[in-house]
């Protein structure tokens, strides 16, 4: 039987999760390049939060989100740890009426689906679940004590063993430095051990590098980066007597990180045209703690201060930095690019963790049995052309 | 009481660029923090200023990415920050450094107690503090692992080999303390967030009124001629692959006694 050559790009979660998928495939013969270690980049920087409704992601994609959260599920069930997963609940706070509407549906979506969930609008309720919350702000907030968050570089790890165990090659510590096309034909990458390796096909994983990646075949990969600015906070009382559940409001989101409390800026806050936002960095000059702005306390302190006070007088023990890939609607590039044989898998913007099963899933099918879904349109490189 | 502290900016990335030619630490670019002790050194400033409706006063001598430490000082408690900066610092030795500190903490003094951490974690030579209380005439402890105001003075226990040193001293003096000797008050989102915002001067060699000759380059006593990586004989393996490859490579390391 001939094996078709699959080379992937970059070992995160996008990467890890398509060579997993690919390599349920008899005929794929894989070789996965990542230049550093295994969901080290910007999926270890990921927090994870694979809720059952939130904002992250439209309703739209209910069945991309069901499916990321199944799989990591099962991945539990098989292998207790490895997705590292913390069940913690989800309170999604209601701020107006538009949101309220997004949190019914999710909820009428997950309760479908089998999950518990509920919207609450009695205020003491609410405070039973978070204490620190002021209930004043919000109409309401819907909560599930079904999910919580998981750990995107141990299941980038047991997706990466499971391929391996599938008979896929990794290369770890090995950094593509070139793509050789010929006639428009993506046909071999060039790599950091000085080996040239021909494939059939050569998919772009890089997330963030993306950029730089697409510039190697002469692509002109349309993300901005956006800055994911994280900050670790020691509650007033060190340790908590309660079970801090994922928290989400449209502009932040909170859970729990051991004894501390983890918050970020959600990414849909972000305003690709303002360049405190978002800009084209160069991710390899990321730290891996610190390098956050005193623009974003700013930008988070008003609506902490204001929504859950608690955060806002809680100890900074650190923080750090990360850069999201985003297309400018914000939604994944997935498959085909101009370049034949090239394609992306990519520019998640921080939902990788949510949509890698399922788009990665799809992705294997259309690369080895040449099978198309709608996402391919909706998440095509070609729209960004029009 | 009034408390002046020394803190300093350091390199935290393993990483750290050496110029070539000084052999000196490239400090703008590299990512860096607060000296740790000197966080140590600043929750003991914080505990005389609560119990003596005391003020504390921060200098650190730096390039301008040592704001950040000045700004997270004044988020955990402190009232004034000062940044000595200026071209004609760079390269001072220990004892330049010294000088300097001296200089700035002179012109907004006198101070009843100065503190320092007792080594940088960078540098490491543990000889700043002693050489501040040197220029001002002061006494001054090493490895003070606990202080209170006690009867006009300080009561103070210092480390020494085997247990600790119970002193009561007269103020001023100068307290260099160690890392780990207590828990440090973090700043908070609304702390950091107002201190951002602060106003801290910057104070040159003009404003000081030091001889430049004894300061930067030209008044450096002692010169760093090379830099080497230390080596103890004992190396360090980075284990990777699947979990089944650590888990293994972690075993055959433990069964060769190196784990």
């Amino acid at each position: 039987m001939e094996k078709m050559k699959i080379c992937i790009i970059g070992g995160g979660i996008a990467g890890a999760a398509l060579g997993y998928n690919l390599s349920l495939y008899e005929e794929a013969e894989i070789t996965l390049f990542e230049k550093d270690r295994i969901g080290c980049g910007t999926t270890a920087k990921s927090a994870g939060t694979v809720c059952l409704f939130d904002d992250s992601l439209k309703n739209r994609y209910w069945d991309v989100r069901l499916y990321g959260f199944e799989t990591y599920m099962r991945m539990e069930k098989e292998k207790p740890g490895s997705a590292g997963f913390d069940k913690t609940g989800t309170l999604v706070c209601a701020t107006d009426e538009k949101v309220e509407r997004t949190i019914k549906t999710g909820i009428a979506l997950a309760k479908a689906a089998g999950y518990t969930g509920e919207y609450i609008t009695d205020k003491n309720r609410i405070k039973e679940i978070l204490p620190m919350l002021n209930t004043d702000a919000i109409l309401g907030a819907g909560y599930t004590q079904d999910d919580g968050y998981f750990d995107g570089t141990m299941i980038s790890n047991t997706f990466a063993e499971k391929m391996e165990a599938n008979g896929a090659t990794i290369l770890r510590g090995v950094e593509v430095t070139d793509i050789i096309v010929e006639n428009g034909e993506a046909k071999a990458v060039v790599s950091s051990d000085g080996e040239t390796r021909a494939f059939d096909k050569i998919i772009d994983c890089t997330g963030p590098w993306s950029r730089f990646t697409g510039k190697l075949v002469g692509l002109d990969v349309q993300i901005w980066h956006t800055k994911a600015e994280a900050f670790f906070l020691v509650p007033p009382e060190k340790k908590l007597d309660y079970v801090f559940p994922v928290l989400k409001f449209p502009a932040f989101y909170a859970l729990r990180a051991g004894d501390n409390i983890f918050i970020c800026k959600s990414h849909l806050s972000m305003n690709l045209d303002d360049p405190m936002h978002a800009g084209q960095w160069d991710p390899d000059k990321l730290p891996q703690v610190g390098g956050t702005d005193d623009y974003f306390i700013d930008f988070l302190f008003d609506q902490m201060d204001e929504n859950v006070p608690g955060l806002a007088d809680s100890g900074l023990a650190s923080s750090w930095l990360s850069y999201r890939a985003e297309p400018r609607d914000f939604l994944p590039l997935l498959g085909d690019t101009p370049v034949t044989n090239y394609l992306l898998c990519t520019g998640f913007g921080g939902n990788g963790v949510i949509e890698a099963p399922y788009a990665t899933r799809d992705l294997a099918k259309y690369i080895m049995r040449g099978e198309s879904t709608p996402l391919f349109e909706e998440w095509s490189f070609s729209r960004l052309l029009k | 009481m009034k408390i002046a502290i020394c803190i300093k900016h350091v390199p935290t990335a393993e990483n750290v660029e050496v110029n070539e030619e000084t052999h000196q630490l490239i400090r703008d670019t590299a990512e860096s923090d607060t000296n740790p002790c000197d966080l140590n050194a600043l929750e003991f400033a914080l505990q005389l200023k609560n119990a003596t409706d005391g003020t504390i006063d921060v200098f650190s001598m730096g390039p301008e990415n040592a704001m950040a430490s000045l700004k997270k000082s004044l988020a955990i408690g402190a009232d004034n920050a000062y940044l000595l900066a200026d071209k004609r610092f760079a390269g001072s030795d220990t004892l330049g450094t010294a000088r300097v500190l001296a200089a700035g903490i002179k012109t907004h003094g006198p101070y009843d107690v100065i503190f320092t951490g007792s080594e940088s974690s960078d540098g490491g030579t543990g000889q700043v503090g002693p050489m501040i209380a040197e220029i001002f005439g002061m006494p001054d402890v090493s490895e003070t692992v606990s202080v209170t105001a006690a009867d006009g003075g300080l009561d103070i226990k210092k480390r020494v080999e085997g247990g600790n040193m119970l002193l009561h001293v007269a103020t001023p003096v100068v307290l260099t303390v160690p890392f780990g000797c207590n828990e440090p008050t973090l700043p908070t989102l609304r702390s950091q967030r107002q201190a951002n915002k602060a106003d801290i001067p910057h104070v040159d060699d003009d404003a000081l009124a030091i001889d430049d000759k004894t300061i930067g380059m030209p008044g450096a006593l002692s010169i760093v001629t090379d830099v080497h990586s230390a080596s103890s004989g004992r190396q360090a393996e980075e284990i990777s692959g699947t979990f089944g490859e650590i888990a293994g490579r972690i075993g055959e390391l433990i069964e060769e006694g190196r784990a």
